[in-house]
Protein backbone atom coordinates (compact mmCIF):
# COMPACT_ATOMS: atom_id res chain seq x y z
CA UNK A 1 0.00 0.00 0.00
CA UNK A 2 1.47 3.56 -1.24
CA UNK A 3 0.70 6.76 1.24
CA UNK A 4 0.19 9.88 -0.94
CA UNK A 5 2.87 12.13 -1.19
CA UNK A 6 1.18 14.93 0.59
CA UNK A 7 0.57 12.43 3.79
CA UNK A 8 4.23 11.77 3.23
CA UNK A 9 5.07 15.48 3.21
CA UNK A 10 3.00 16.11 6.64
CA UNK A 11 4.67 12.92 8.40
CA UNK A 12 7.94 14.04 7.64
CA UNK A 13 7.03 17.81 8.48
CA UNK A 14 5.48 16.26 11.81
CA UNK A 15 8.40 14.55 12.98
CA UNK A 16 10.92 17.26 12.22
CA UNK A 17 9.53 19.53 14.40
CA UNK A 18 8.71 17.09 16.91
CA UNK A 19 12.05 15.81 17.13
CA UNK A 20 13.54 19.55 17.21
CA UNK A 21 11.19 20.44 19.74
CA UNK A 22 12.41 17.22 21.99
CA UNK A 23 16.07 18.20 21.20
CA UNK A 24 15.49 20.41 23.79
CA UNK A 25 15.73 19.75 27.70
CA UNK A 26 12.01 19.55 29.25
CA UNK A 27 12.90 21.19 32.32
CA UNK A 28 10.82 24.32 33.45
CA UNK A 29 11.91 26.55 35.86
CA UNK A 30 10.04 26.20 39.41
CA UNK A 31 8.58 29.04 41.12
CA UNK A 32 10.08 30.80 44.12
CA UNK A 33 9.12 29.60 47.30
CA UNK A 34 10.41 31.20 50.31
CA UNK A 35 7.44 33.42 51.44
CA UNK A 36 9.73 36.68 53.53
CA UNK A 37 8.17 39.51 55.80
CA UNK A 38 8.48 42.97 54.06
CA UNK A 39 11.37 44.61 55.59
CA UNK A 40 10.07 48.65 56.25
CA UNK A 41 12.73 49.23 58.44
CA UNK A 42 15.28 46.99 59.46
CA UNK A 43 15.97 46.93 62.62
CA UNK A 44 13.53 45.61 65.83
CA UNK A 45 13.15 48.57 67.97
CA UNK A 46 14.20 52.39 67.87
CA UNK A 47 15.84 53.77 70.75
CA UNK A 48 12.08 53.63 73.11
CA UNK A 49 9.27 52.51 70.67
CA UNK A 50 8.70 49.92 68.50
CA UNK A 51 8.93 48.85 65.26
CA UNK A 52 6.79 46.56 63.48
CA UNK A 53 10.02 44.15 62.36
CA UNK A 54 9.96 40.82 64.61
CA UNK A 55 12.48 38.47 64.60
CA UNK A 56 12.39 35.45 62.50
CA UNK A 57 10.96 31.91 63.86
CA UNK A 58 13.77 30.47 66.28
CA UNK A 59 15.90 33.69 66.80
CA UNK A 60 17.01 35.54 69.57
CA UNK A 61 17.71 39.31 70.35
CA UNK A 62 18.64 40.99 73.25
CA UNK A 63 18.67 44.90 74.89
CA UNK A 64 20.63 46.58 77.37
CA UNK A 65 19.50 50.28 77.50
CA UNK A 66 21.09 53.13 80.24
CA UNK A 67 19.60 56.55 80.18
CA UNK A 68 22.37 58.41 82.84
CA UNK A 69 20.40 60.52 85.26
CA UNK A 70 22.79 63.68 85.55
CA UNK A 71 21.70 65.98 82.25
CA UNK A 72 24.64 66.73 79.85
CA UNK A 73 24.12 70.10 81.21
CA UNK A 74 25.53 69.52 84.30
CA UNK A 75 28.75 70.26 82.40
CA UNK A 76 32.25 68.55 83.98
CA UNK A 77 31.05 68.12 87.06
CA UNK A 78 28.85 65.22 86.53
CA UNK A 79 31.30 64.19 83.39
CA UNK A 80 28.91 65.98 80.97
CA UNK A 81 26.26 63.73 81.91
CA UNK A 82 27.95 60.18 82.23
CA UNK A 83 28.33 59.97 85.94
CA UNK A 84 25.30 57.22 87.34
CA UNK A 85 23.12 56.87 88.16
CA UNK A 86 21.37 55.18 85.49
CA UNK A 87 18.07 53.86 84.70
CA UNK A 88 18.89 50.28 82.68
CA UNK A 89 16.86 47.71 80.68
CA UNK A 90 17.90 44.35 79.50
CA UNK A 91 15.42 42.51 77.64
CA UNK A 92 15.63 39.23 75.43
CA UNK A 93 13.38 38.64 72.84
CA UNK A 94 12.43 35.22 70.70
CA UNK A 95 11.08 34.35 67.74
CA UNK A 96 8.22 31.95 68.20
CA UNK A 97 6.99 32.27 63.89
CA UNK A 98 8.43 34.62 61.44
CA UNK A 99 5.81 37.37 62.28
CA UNK A 100 5.15 36.36 65.96
CA UNK A 101 7.83 37.05 68.96
CA UNK A 102 8.15 37.37 72.35
CA UNK A 103 9.84 39.55 75.08
CA UNK A 104 10.62 39.70 78.45
CA UNK A 105 12.44 42.56 79.60
CA UNK A 106 13.10 44.61 83.27
CA UNK A 107 14.13 47.92 84.11
CA UNK A 108 15.64 48.76 87.22
CA UNK A 109 12.60 51.93 88.05
CA UNK A 110 10.58 50.03 90.05
CA UNK A 111 11.85 46.55 88.82
CA UNK A 112 9.18 46.83 86.70
CA UNK A 113 9.29 43.52 84.63
CA UNK A 114 7.62 43.05 81.55
CA UNK A 115 5.96 40.38 79.04
CA UNK A 116 5.31 41.46 75.31
CA UNK A 117 4.06 39.66 72.41
CA UNK A 118 4.46 41.40 68.70
CA UNK A 119 2.81 40.29 66.17
CA UNK A 120 3.07 41.59 62.77
CA UNK A 121 -0.34 41.75 61.36
CA UNK A 122 -0.21 43.36 57.80
CA UNK A 123 2.12 44.61 55.17
CA UNK A 124 2.29 45.66 51.80
CA UNK A 125 5.17 45.74 49.78
CA UNK A 126 4.67 48.87 47.03
CA UNK A 127 7.13 51.18 45.41
CA UNK A 128 4.75 53.76 45.73
CA UNK A 129 3.65 53.11 49.39
CA UNK A 130 5.41 50.12 51.42
CA UNK A 131 3.29 49.68 54.71
CA UNK A 132 3.31 47.38 58.01
CA UNK A 133 1.31 46.81 60.41
CA UNK A 134 2.02 45.10 63.48
CA UNK A 135 0.17 44.95 67.44
CA UNK A 136 2.34 44.89 70.67
CA UNK A 137 0.31 43.51 74.04
CA UNK A 138 2.53 43.60 77.08
CA UNK A 139 1.82 42.73 80.70
CA UNK A 140 4.18 44.62 83.32
CA UNK A 141 4.53 43.81 86.90
CA UNK A 142 6.36 46.43 89.55
CA UNK A 143 7.55 44.51 92.50
CA UNK A 144 9.85 47.55 93.63
CA UNK A 145 7.85 49.69 96.24
CA UNK A 146 9.16 51.83 98.63
CA UNK A 147 8.29 50.85 102.10
CA UNK A 148 5.34 53.22 103.26
CA UNK A 149 3.73 51.54 100.49
CA UNK A 150 1.57 48.68 102.14
CA UNK A 151 1.30 46.41 99.40
CA UNK A 152 2.56 43.04 98.40
CA UNK A 153 5.11 42.80 95.70
CA UNK A 154 2.85 40.77 93.41
CA UNK A 155 -0.64 42.43 94.45
CA UNK A 156 -2.73 43.58 91.60
CA UNK A 157 -2.01 47.20 91.54
CA UNK A 158 1.31 46.50 90.90
CA UNK A 159 0.53 45.10 87.45
CA UNK A 160 -0.19 47.48 84.39
CA UNK A 161 -1.12 46.53 80.84
CA UNK A 162 0.28 48.12 77.39
CA UNK A 163 -1.13 47.64 74.47
CA UNK A 164 0.68 49.87 71.10
CA UNK A 165 -0.74 49.49 67.26
CA UNK A 166 2.63 49.94 64.91
CA UNK A 167 2.41 51.82 61.37
CA UNK A 168 5.71 51.84 59.33
CA UNK A 169 6.12 53.17 55.79
CA UNK A 170 9.78 54.42 54.28
CA UNK A 171 9.92 57.36 51.69
CA UNK A 172 13.13 58.86 49.93
CA UNK A 173 14.25 55.84 48.02
CA UNK A 174 13.80 53.80 51.89
CA UNK A 175 16.78 55.85 53.67
CA UNK A 176 13.58 57.70 56.01
CA UNK A 177 11.81 55.10 58.07
CA UNK A 178 9.12 56.44 60.05
CA UNK A 179 6.59 55.14 62.60
CA UNK A 180 3.38 56.11 64.34
CA UNK A 181 3.07 54.33 67.42
CA UNK A 182 -0.92 55.23 69.40
CA UNK A 183 0.00 53.47 72.90
CA UNK A 184 -2.32 53.06 75.71
CA UNK A 185 -1.22 51.91 78.92
CA UNK A 186 -3.63 50.83 81.96
CA UNK A 187 -2.65 51.46 85.42
CA UNK A 188 -0.08 54.00 84.49
CA UNK A 189 0.10 55.34 87.83
CA UNK A 190 0.39 52.05 90.27
CA UNK A 191 0.50 54.77 93.35
CA UNK A 192 -2.50 56.47 92.62
CA UNK A 193 -6.07 55.55 94.38
CA UNK A 194 -8.11 55.35 91.64
CA UNK A 195 -6.62 53.24 88.25
CA UNK A 196 -5.32 55.62 85.50
CA UNK A 197 -4.69 55.41 81.87
CA UNK A 198 -2.49 57.07 79.77
CA UNK A 199 -2.82 57.16 76.02
CA UNK A 200 0.60 58.22 73.96
CA UNK A 201 1.10 58.95 70.28
CA UNK A 202 5.04 57.36 70.05
CA UNK A 203 6.23 58.79 66.68
CA UNK A 204 9.65 58.85 64.87
CA UNK A 205 11.74 59.14 62.04
CA UNK A 206 14.89 57.16 60.94
CA UNK A 207 16.80 58.57 58.24
CA UNK A 208 19.73 56.43 57.09
CA UNK A 209 22.67 58.52 55.95
CA UNK A 210 24.42 55.07 54.45
CA UNK A 211 23.52 51.37 55.36
CA UNK A 212 25.61 51.77 58.65
CA UNK A 213 24.89 55.30 60.22
CA UNK A 214 21.62 57.42 60.76
CA UNK A 215 19.85 59.77 62.25
CA UNK A 216 17.05 59.63 64.73
CA UNK A 217 14.23 61.50 66.18
CA UNK A 218 11.62 60.06 68.62
CA UNK A 219 8.81 62.49 70.06
CA UNK A 220 5.89 60.91 72.43
CA UNK A 221 3.10 63.34 73.40
CA UNK A 222 0.33 61.85 75.61
CA UNK A 223 -2.98 62.64 74.05
CA UNK A 224 -5.00 61.53 77.01
CA UNK A 225 -5.16 60.31 80.48
CA UNK A 226 -2.50 60.20 83.46
CA UNK A 227 0.90 62.44 83.04
CA UNK A 228 1.04 63.16 86.29
CA UNK A 229 4.28 61.22 88.85
CA UNK A 230 5.64 58.43 88.27
CA UNK A 231 7.36 57.51 91.59
CA UNK A 232 6.70 58.72 95.01
CA UNK A 233 9.06 61.93 96.18
CA UNK A 234 8.50 63.26 92.18
CA UNK A 235 6.90 66.72 91.96
CA UNK A 236 5.11 68.48 89.22
CA UNK A 237 3.73 66.35 86.21
CA UNK A 238 5.67 63.99 83.58
CA UNK A 239 6.19 65.65 80.23
CA UNK A 240 6.22 64.56 76.28
CA UNK A 241 9.03 62.33 75.50
CA UNK A 242 11.93 63.87 73.07
CA UNK A 243 15.07 61.36 72.06
CA UNK A 244 17.62 62.45 69.39
CA UNK A 245 20.81 61.19 68.00
CA UNK A 246 22.49 58.80 65.89
CA UNK A 247 21.60 55.09 65.22
CA UNK A 248 24.57 52.29 64.02
CA UNK A 249 23.87 49.44 62.60
CA UNK A 250 25.94 46.37 61.65
CA UNK A 251 25.72 42.77 61.20
CA UNK A 252 23.49 42.07 63.99
CA UNK A 253 23.81 44.79 66.21
CA UNK A 254 21.75 48.36 66.35
CA UNK A 255 23.43 50.99 68.57
CA UNK A 256 21.16 54.23 69.39
CA UNK A 257 23.00 57.19 70.88
CA UNK A 258 21.30 59.63 71.57
CA UNK A 259 20.15 62.28 74.13
CA UNK A 260 16.55 62.57 76.01
CA UNK A 261 14.62 63.97 78.47
CA UNK A 262 13.04 60.85 79.57
CA UNK A 263 15.42 58.35 81.89
CA UNK A 264 12.20 55.79 82.00
CA UNK A 265 12.79 53.00 80.04
CA UNK A 266 10.08 50.26 80.03
CA UNK A 267 7.11 50.73 78.25
CA UNK A 268 4.83 51.42 80.85
CA UNK A 269 7.05 53.92 82.37
CA UNK A 270 8.58 55.73 79.34
CA UNK A 271 5.11 56.63 77.73
CA UNK A 272 3.36 58.14 80.82
CA UNK A 273 6.20 61.16 79.95
CA UNK A 274 9.52 62.31 80.95
CA UNK A 275 9.92 63.52 84.28
CA UNK A 276 10.74 67.28 82.99
CA UNK A 277 10.16 68.88 79.71
CA UNK A 278 12.24 68.79 76.13
CA UNK A 279 14.61 71.76 77.00
CA UNK A 280 17.95 70.84 75.67
CA UNK A 281 18.99 71.59 79.93
CA UNK A 282 17.01 68.74 80.67
CA UNK A 283 19.02 66.32 78.04
CA UNK A 284 20.34 62.90 79.22
CA UNK A 285 22.54 60.76 77.68
CA UNK A 286 20.87 57.55 76.19
CA UNK A 287 22.32 54.34 74.60
CA UNK A 288 20.76 51.11 73.55
CA UNK A 289 22.55 48.07 72.31
CA UNK A 290 20.72 45.76 70.55
CA UNK A 291 22.01 41.71 69.25
CA UNK A 292 20.52 39.96 67.13
CA UNK A 293 21.18 36.24 67.50
CA UNK B 1 14.06 6.67 -14.21
CA UNK B 2 13.23 7.52 -10.96
CA UNK B 3 10.04 7.54 -9.17
CA UNK B 4 10.37 10.49 -6.67
CA UNK B 5 7.02 9.32 -4.70
CA UNK B 6 9.23 6.25 -3.54
CA UNK B 7 12.16 8.56 -3.26
CA UNK B 8 10.72 10.82 -0.96
CA UNK B 9 9.16 7.50 1.12
CA UNK B 10 12.66 6.80 1.80
CA UNK B 11 14.04 9.97 3.01
CA UNK B 12 11.23 10.17 5.35
CA UNK B 13 11.62 6.84 6.62
CA UNK B 14 15.59 7.74 7.07
CA UNK B 15 14.71 11.42 8.60
CA UNK B 16 11.88 9.51 10.85
CA UNK B 17 14.87 7.32 11.82
CA UNK B 18 17.34 9.38 12.74
CA UNK B 19 15.20 12.26 14.70
CA UNK B 20 13.47 9.50 16.76
CA UNK B 21 17.10 8.12 16.99
CA UNK B 22 18.56 10.93 18.05
CA UNK B 23 15.62 11.97 20.71
CA UNK B 24 15.98 8.69 22.31
CA UNK B 25 19.10 8.70 23.21
CA UNK B 26 18.85 12.23 24.46
CA UNK B 27 19.79 12.14 28.38
CA UNK B 28 17.94 14.89 30.54
CA UNK B 29 18.29 15.13 34.56
CA UNK B 30 16.93 17.50 36.87
CA UNK B 31 17.53 18.41 40.21
CA UNK B 32 15.93 15.56 42.33
CA UNK B 33 14.07 18.70 44.75
CA UNK B 34 12.74 15.85 46.80
CA UNK B 35 16.09 15.12 47.56
CA UNK B 36 18.86 16.50 49.72
CA UNK B 37 20.52 19.33 48.05
CA UNK B 38 22.63 21.81 49.14
CA UNK B 39 24.24 25.57 48.11
CA UNK B 40 26.72 26.50 50.95
CA UNK B 41 28.61 29.62 51.18
CA UNK B 42 30.93 30.54 53.60
CA UNK B 43 32.80 34.14 54.50
CA UNK B 44 36.35 33.16 56.35
CA UNK B 45 36.98 36.15 58.34
CA UNK B 46 38.95 35.81 61.00
CA UNK B 47 36.49 35.43 64.17
CA UNK B 48 33.73 36.58 62.36
CA UNK B 49 33.33 33.31 59.83
CA UNK B 50 30.00 32.07 59.36
CA UNK B 51 28.70 29.96 56.11
CA UNK B 52 24.69 30.34 55.02
CA UNK B 53 23.04 27.47 53.57
CA UNK B 54 20.19 26.71 51.06
CA UNK B 55 18.17 24.20 49.84
CA UNK B 56 15.89 25.31 47.34
CA UNK B 57 18.26 24.38 44.34
CA UNK B 58 16.64 23.60 40.90
CA UNK B 59 17.70 23.13 37.35
CA UNK B 60 19.34 20.14 35.19
CA UNK B 61 21.73 18.38 33.21
CA UNK B 62 21.31 17.61 29.63
CA UNK B 63 23.11 15.88 26.46
CA UNK B 64 22.29 14.47 23.63
CA UNK B 65 23.50 11.14 22.37
CA UNK B 66 24.42 7.87 23.99
CA UNK B 67 27.52 8.73 25.30
CA UNK B 68 28.21 10.54 28.47
CA UNK B 69 27.74 14.14 28.11
CA UNK B 70 28.22 13.17 24.41
CA UNK B 71 26.01 16.07 22.40
CA UNK B 72 25.00 19.69 22.78
CA UNK B 73 25.45 19.26 26.86
CA UNK B 74 23.76 21.93 28.80
CA UNK B 75 23.36 22.55 32.08
CA UNK B 76 21.63 24.88 34.23
CA UNK B 77 21.07 25.32 38.33
CA UNK B 78 19.20 28.35 40.30
CA UNK B 79 19.40 28.64 43.90
CA UNK B 80 16.61 30.51 45.70
CA UNK B 81 18.73 34.18 47.25
CA UNK B 82 16.04 33.96 49.85
CA UNK B 83 16.41 30.55 51.25
CA UNK B 84 20.04 30.70 52.31
CA UNK B 85 19.78 31.08 56.21
CA UNK B 86 23.18 31.70 58.40
CA UNK B 87 21.22 31.10 61.75
CA UNK B 88 21.05 34.55 62.28
CA UNK B 89 17.62 36.26 60.91
CA UNK B 90 19.20 39.96 61.17
CA UNK B 91 22.24 38.52 58.84
CA UNK B 92 19.97 36.66 56.93
CA UNK B 93 18.07 39.79 55.95
CA UNK B 94 21.12 41.92 55.74
CA UNK B 95 22.48 39.32 52.77
CA UNK B 96 19.08 39.43 50.93
CA UNK B 97 19.49 43.81 50.80
CA UNK B 98 22.98 43.24 50.09
CA UNK B 99 22.39 40.64 47.32
CA UNK B 100 19.24 42.58 45.90
CA UNK B 101 17.28 39.96 46.24
CA UNK B 102 13.99 41.60 45.85
CA UNK B 103 14.37 42.31 42.20
CA UNK B 104 16.80 38.86 41.69
CA UNK B 105 15.19 36.12 43.72
CA UNK B 106 17.56 33.64 41.64
CA UNK B 107 21.17 32.85 41.57
CA UNK B 108 21.66 31.58 38.65
CA UNK B 109 24.47 29.14 36.77
CA UNK B 110 24.02 28.34 33.24
CA UNK B 111 26.35 26.13 31.20
CA UNK B 112 27.91 23.91 29.22
CA UNK B 113 30.50 21.12 29.27
CA UNK B 114 33.71 21.48 27.94
CA UNK B 115 35.27 18.19 29.42
CA UNK B 116 35.37 15.25 31.12
CA UNK B 117 37.38 12.44 32.22
CA UNK B 118 36.77 9.35 34.49
CA UNK B 119 38.10 9.32 37.60
CA UNK B 120 39.92 6.59 38.83
CA UNK B 121 40.80 5.01 42.39
CA UNK B 122 44.99 4.39 43.46
CA UNK B 123 44.69 1.15 41.16
CA UNK B 124 43.40 2.73 38.39
CA UNK B 125 39.99 1.47 38.49
CA UNK B 126 37.38 3.72 37.14
CA UNK B 127 34.98 4.79 40.37
CA UNK B 128 32.45 5.85 38.45
CA UNK B 129 32.69 9.32 38.97
CA UNK B 130 33.57 11.84 36.17
CA UNK B 131 35.19 14.80 36.45
CA UNK B 132 33.43 17.44 34.89
CA UNK B 133 35.06 20.93 33.40
CA UNK B 134 31.85 23.36 32.72
CA UNK B 135 32.04 27.30 31.03
CA UNK B 136 29.14 29.27 31.70
CA UNK B 137 27.44 32.54 33.08
CA UNK B 138 26.71 32.95 36.94
CA UNK B 139 24.26 35.23 37.76
CA UNK B 140 24.48 37.02 41.09
CA UNK B 141 22.66 40.37 42.40
CA UNK B 142 21.83 41.13 38.85
CA UNK B 143 25.24 41.01 37.54
CA UNK B 144 26.23 38.21 35.24
CA UNK B 145 29.79 36.91 34.83
CA UNK B 146 31.86 34.25 32.51
CA UNK B 147 33.18 31.52 35.18
CA UNK B 148 34.63 28.07 34.61
CA UNK B 149 33.39 25.90 37.22
CA UNK B 150 34.61 22.13 37.75
CA UNK B 151 32.57 19.05 39.28
CA UNK B 152 32.07 15.46 40.15
CA UNK B 153 29.69 13.79 38.05
CA UNK B 154 28.21 10.35 39.10
CA UNK B 155 25.66 8.82 36.69
CA UNK B 156 23.56 5.58 37.97
CA UNK B 157 20.93 4.45 35.84
CA UNK B 158 18.28 6.69 37.49
CA UNK B 159 20.04 8.68 39.95
CA UNK B 160 22.98 10.83 39.56
CA UNK B 161 25.03 13.01 42.19
CA UNK B 162 26.84 16.43 41.67
CA UNK B 163 29.29 17.52 43.84
CA UNK B 164 31.32 21.41 43.02
CA UNK B 165 33.35 23.89 44.64
CA UNK B 166 34.28 26.95 43.39
CA UNK B 167 35.02 30.66 45.01
CA UNK B 168 34.12 34.57 43.47
CA UNK B 169 34.96 37.94 44.65
CA UNK B 170 32.09 40.11 45.64
CA UNK B 171 33.32 42.98 43.95
CA UNK B 172 32.88 40.70 40.62
CA UNK B 173 29.40 41.35 40.92
CA UNK B 174 29.60 44.56 41.86
CA UNK B 175 28.90 44.12 45.62
CA UNK B 176 30.37 45.73 48.44
CA UNK B 177 31.87 43.46 51.45
CA UNK B 178 29.15 44.42 54.30
CA UNK B 179 30.03 44.69 57.94
CA UNK B 180 29.80 42.32 60.54
CA UNK B 181 30.84 44.44 63.09
CA UNK B 182 31.76 47.91 63.06
CA UNK B 183 35.18 47.89 61.65
CA UNK B 184 35.05 43.78 60.50
CA UNK B 185 33.69 43.46 57.16
CA UNK B 186 32.63 40.12 54.74
CA UNK B 187 35.17 38.14 53.49
CA UNK B 188 35.56 39.40 49.94
CA UNK B 189 36.24 35.52 48.57
CA UNK B 190 33.26 34.09 49.05
CA UNK B 191 33.78 30.03 48.65
CA UNK B 192 30.69 27.66 46.94
CA UNK B 193 30.10 24.02 47.95
CA UNK B 194 27.77 22.52 45.67
CA UNK B 195 25.78 19.14 46.76
CA UNK B 196 22.82 18.09 44.49
CA UNK B 197 20.33 14.82 43.63
CA UNK B 198 19.40 14.75 40.56
CA UNK B 199 17.17 12.13 38.53
CA UNK B 200 16.77 10.93 35.59
CA UNK B 201 13.52 12.23 33.45
CA UNK B 202 12.30 9.67 30.45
Amino acid sequence: MKFPMRIHALLLTLVVCSSGAWAQPSWQASETTIDLPVEILSALQMANLPTTTTLDQGDFFYEISHRFHPTVDEGYDANFGLDGPVSMRTAVSYGLADRWMLTVGRSNVLDNLDVTSKWRLYERDSASFPLALALSLGLALNSDLPAIVDRGATDADNFQFVAQAIANTVAMDGRLGLGLVPSYVHNSAIFAVDRQHTVTLGTYARFELNPMWGVFVEYSPALEGYQGILLPGETGRSHDSLSLGTALSTGGHDFYLFVTNNTRLNATQYLVGAPTDAAPKNWHLGFGITRHL
Amino acid sequence: MIDTTSLLQRWSFLVCLVAITSTADAAEWHVDRKATNNVTFTSEVVTFSFEGTNDKVDGFLYWEGPGLFEGKPQLLFQVEVNAFGTGIGKRDSDMRDVLKADKHPLSTYKGTIIGHEAITDSSGVPTGQQHVRTRGTLGLAGVERSVDIDGIVAVGDSTATLQAEFNFRLAEFDIEAPSLAAFVKVSEQIDIAVDLSLKRVK
